[in-house]
């Protein structure tokens, strides 16, 4: 017997010991800043300063120019979204920043997928950035806890020794570029311009998944909910994508509409700027896209300025329904139309 | 089931458990159940194949001893009847039916294996010579799975019954402990190749649990899992690179890349060889070792006695000796003697045994003419040391050459020898592979920088392997003394598990290094 | 046994056969003397060695040598 327990206590004790050499091993990534994404740093000398957060995934991260908004509206945003951000990583940044900032607005991108897509779809990916954005052990346990299921453990345990490791070899000093973009994410324009007999090849092909899942609605009105506690105005909002997805998903409308509906239930403000009427002069499908759903640095300058334009008009009173279509639909007629 | 992952130490930690809580008698069985589970899991269809060999290898081998009995029973109980002449043709009788038996089974399942590894190889050889020809068709090739260890459980048990044929060992009567035997699984996928007459005395003995054992058995497990994950695998990925496309990169970087490979295979074989030895030694069984400081070999001769040491000794006990102290061939021995010298006479024979030992060597490691190709340069080696012998003793000692130095050169022209020669089957057959040694001494560019040298490989991963040499190269030094377990254990205790964990901790992350992360992250750069 | 002492002494004079007790085992023959000392043995002693003999156990020291010898005289 004496032997079985010096076993088990050799065992635990060398338990203890990788445990400790592994977490020791991360630190190169919580603590070395060394990916775009981690800007928890900067965030924390912008303590105290912000008044405004936009919150989105990878469609509000690379539309949304802070540094624009700041300028035209004279206000302190900060650009919190991040790729494949789950409502739930949202929802925990978004916490954090109010508690520690004067947040008077919060604009909350939605994209097609925002709140059909469910986490087993979605994949930990996003929840993998808001992990390495966190800046205090508590926080990170308790994301670690609430946003991965046990399977995942292992996944986002190897991934995070992988991207220590990565983290140890990057010598590059710029990577952090939030310090002036305010979160913002500049990316290159490729060309996303179809011919007609494109457009009309495409037409109405594709299906969208429309059913909103449970699990995000009910994030999305804790959401609301911390907002109208805290009197932060709610500006939902949604981001500009290529024509060839507006033209090719044939129930985009279904999945707006319910947005709308959201936005009437929770009396929030809700602007569509796929439905801009003035897309297609501000916006050319060469110069203002990088892919199929997202914006580049050229296309996201020219919608945030756009943006502040229209805030601007709801601010002094105006009432900006005219400047909207009504529906996808009426979108798509326009966008045919104008290639004949 | 890889031996690395959480499955296997699941297995493992189960199948102690069992085998130490059953009735000492009944422990082998413990272990054939567990065999033929791990077995199962890598194919249940192929279990047929391997219950083919195992039975039928008990069968001839009691055959084969009732024969033998026989005709010596005879012989006794009709003594004072029989002549010498009688007993000879007796004895002579007993021997043909010895061998028509031990034949036929022998080419059942050494006809298997060949199907199995070969069947195909030898289709693409007469479709190219039908090509060649200009005859119409082609032969398909068979879509055939290899069934798990058939080479190695083939070897070890055909070995059986071959000792049995010749009275080296009796038969056993029960099945299912030749059916252990055949499938005992630390030995199923990479060896060793034991002899029935040391491994079943260790197989079907009883076992106590011994702390001592445990100890040294784990600690050389962990040694064999950091070998082969944190030094093996972690190279791998460099040596793909290449030689899968050697010609884009500088001589010097292609000869780094063959030298990793002699540093990958060694640890990737002998780190199997420690897990498996290891887990052996926790139950209590003392497996047959397969390395010895390979790489410090003086000769390649020495070096097959260091590397791979059980197939080495099969092939000579079943292959060598048997051809080269037949009866013919002692008889051309003494006839050449006669005609053209000692010298001659002696070599001759032994040459004759080395060049089919090493063409059935090559063909064993892999169905193609690079192995083949490998095999014979190997042996040619060997067979030009051989005859070179008594020229290389001249010059050593016209030129008076210190002992220490030339040893040490011995060493390292081995060393550059043996890594150059494994290479070439290696690379993707023997076209290839020669194409790799010409790149090595046609291109001769010198990159000006680390990444130049190694544009494939990053700091952490070269770090840990360096260490993982480093350390392989340390215990080499010390077990040509001392054994490295009973070093180690000298270490206080605290410090000691903290040196494991440490292991543990880098091949924990070596293995994550390597993790392409599921499929590449969309937003992996961000 | 002289004979078989003047073969020894033929294949490796340097080796002290009276004393050695490891000659397999102490990987002081090595195979290819072997092969030359089972030839020479069966020449001289006009004996067939099968495969069976050559085991460490009958070549480790010269008396196992002169036993297995003796053996297999007995057995034909």
């Amino acid at each position: 017997m004496h032997n079985f327990s010096k076993i088990i206590l050799h065992s635990l004790l060398l338990l203890l010991f990788v445990i400790m050499l592994l977490l020791g091993y991360m630190a190169p990534y919580f603590y070395g800043e060394k990916y775009y994404y981690q800007d928890y740093k900067v965030r924390n000398s912008l303590c105290g300063k912000l008044d405004t957060l936009i919150v989105g995934s990878s469609h509000a991260l690379r539309s949304v120019k802070p540094t624009t908004l700041n300028k035209e509206l004279n206000i302190k945003a900060y650009n919190l979204s991040s790729p494949l951000m789950s409502m739930y990583g949202r929802y925990v940044l978004f916490e954090k920043e109010t508690k520690r900032n004067p947040i008077k607005t919060v604009i909350i991108e939605l994209s097609y997928n925002a709140l059909t897509l469910d986490r087993e779809n979605l994949g930990f990916e996003g929840d993998l950035y808001v992990l390495g954005r966190l800046d205090n052990t508590v926080e990170r346990l308790k994301f670690l806890k609430t946003a991965f299921t046990v399977d995942e453990y292992s996944k986002v345990f190897s991934d995070t020794l992988q991207r220590s490791n990565h983290a140890l070899e990057t010598s590059s000093d710029d990577i952090i570029i939030q310090d002036k973009t305010y979160g913002y994410l500049p990316v290159p324009t490729n060309d996303q311009s179809l011919s007609t007999e494109e457009k009309i090849d495409i037409l109405n092909k594709q299906t969208l998944d429309s059913e909103i899942k449970k699990k995000n609605l009910q994030i999305f009105n804790d959401f609301i909910e911390l907002c109208k506690n805290s009197d932060i105005r709610i500006v939902l909002i949604v981001t500009p994508v290529t024509e060839k997805m507006v033209l090719e998903y044939r129930n985009i409308d279904e999945v707006f509409s319910q947005y709308v509906d959201l936005s009437k239930k929770y009396n929030c403000e809700y602007y569509d700027f796929n439905l801009d009427k003035k897309r297609t002069e501000l916006y050319s499908e060469k110069e203002s896209f990088y892919d199929i759903i997202h914006m580049s640095d050229s296309g996201a300058d020219t919608f945030s300025v756009r943006f502040s334009e229209i805030l601007k008009k709801v601010d002094a009173g105006e009432d900006v329904s005219n400047e909207f279509y009504n529906s996808y639909d009426e979108l798509k007629k326009t966008i045919l139309n104008q290639s004949v | 089931m890889s031996l690395v992952s959480l499955k296997f130490l699941l297995f493992c930690s189960l199948l102690l458990i069992c085998f130490f809580m059953a009735p000492k008698k009944y422990q082998w069985v413990v272990l054939l159940i567990f065999s033929l589970a791990f077995y199962a899991l890598a194919g249940i269809k192929n279990i047929i194949y391997i219950v083919i060999t195992s039975s039928s290898a008990w069968i001839g081998a009691l055959w084969l001893e009732k024969v033998s009995k026989k005709a010596k029973q005879y012989i006794k109980d009709n003594k004072e009847n029989l002549t010498i002449e009688k007993k000879n043709i007796i004895k002579s009788k007993s021997k043909k039916i010895k061998k028509i038996i031990l034949t036929g089974i022998l080419i059942l399942n050494f006809g298997l294996l060949c199907v199995f590894k070969y069947a195909n190889f030898a289709i693409n050889q007469i479709n190219t010579l039908m090509g060649m020809l200009n005859a119409k068709g082609t032969i398909s090739s068979l879509s055939l799975i290899i069934p798990l260890g058939i080479s190695f459980y083939t070897f070890q048990t055909m070995g059986y019954l071959i000792d049995v044929y010749w009275e080296k060992n009796e038969a056993c009567k029960n099945p299912l402990k030749i059916l252990l035997f055949t499938s005992f699984f630390p030995q199923i996928t990479q060896g060793p190749i034991s002899n029935y007459h040391q491994l079943s005395f260790e197989l079907f003995a009883s076992h106590s649990f011994n702390y001592h054992n445990f100890v040294y058995g784990s600690q050389r497990m962990i040694w064999g899992f950091f070998k082969k994950v944190a030094v093996a695998d972690l190279l791998s990925s460099y040596v793909e690179s290449v030689f899968s496309n050697y010609n884009d990169y500088t001589g010097i970087t292609v000869l780094i890349g063959i030298f990793f490979y002699s540093i990958q295979i060694y640890a990737d074989f002998s780190g199997y060889m420690d897990i498996v030895c290891g887990l052996c030694k926790i139950i209590g069984i003392k497996l047959t070792e397969n390395f010895e400081r390979p790489y410090f070999s003086k000769s390649i001769a020495e070096y097959w006695r260091r590397w791979h040491i059980s197939l080495g000794n099969w092939f000579k006990t079943y292959i060598y000796y048997p051809i080269a102290v037949s009866k013919w061939n002692t008889t051309l021995g003494r006839k050449t003697s006669a005609k053209f010298g000692k010298h001659i006479g002696k070599n001759l024979p032994a040459s004759i045994a080395l060049i089919v030992v090493w063409l059935t060597t090559g063909l064993w490691h892999g169905a193609n003419w690079g192995y083949i190709a490998w095999g014979g340069l190997n042996g040619l080696f060997i067979i030009f040391s051989m005859w070179m012998e008594p020229i290389y003793d001249f010059v050593k000692l016209k030129l008076k050459i210190k002992g220490q130095i030339w040893k040490y050169i011995q060493v390292i022209r081995t060393f550059i020898l043996v890594t150059f020669i494994k290479v070439l089957p290696e690379v993707g057959g023997l076209k290839a592979g020669l194409g790799l040694w010409k790149r090595i001494f046609t291109e001769h560019t010198i990159p000006n920088s680390l990444k130049a040298l190694l544009p494939f490989a990053s700091k952490a991963p070269l770090i840990i392997i360096a260490l993982g040499t480093s350390l392989m190269l340390i215990f080499s030094l010390i077990q040509r003394k001392k054994s490295v377990g009973n070093v180690f254990n000298k270490i206080p205790t605290v410090l000691r598990i903290f040196i494991l964990a440490l292991l543990i901790s880098i091949l924990i992350i070596a293995a994550c290094c390597t993790d392409s992360g599921g499929g590449g992250f969309m937003y992996a750069q961000f | 046994m002289e004979q078989l002492m003047e073969i020894l002494m033929e294949i490796n004079p340097d080796i002290d056969y009276k004393n050695e007790k490891e000659l397999i085992d102490g990987k002081v023959l090595d195979s290819f003397s072997i092969v030359n000392l089972v030839s020479q043995i069966s020449e001289t002693f006009d004996i067939e060695i099968s495969p069976k003999y050559l085991i460490p156990e009958y070549f480790n020291s010269v008396d196992a040598m002169w036993k297995m010898i003796q053996t297999i005289l007995d057995e034909e």
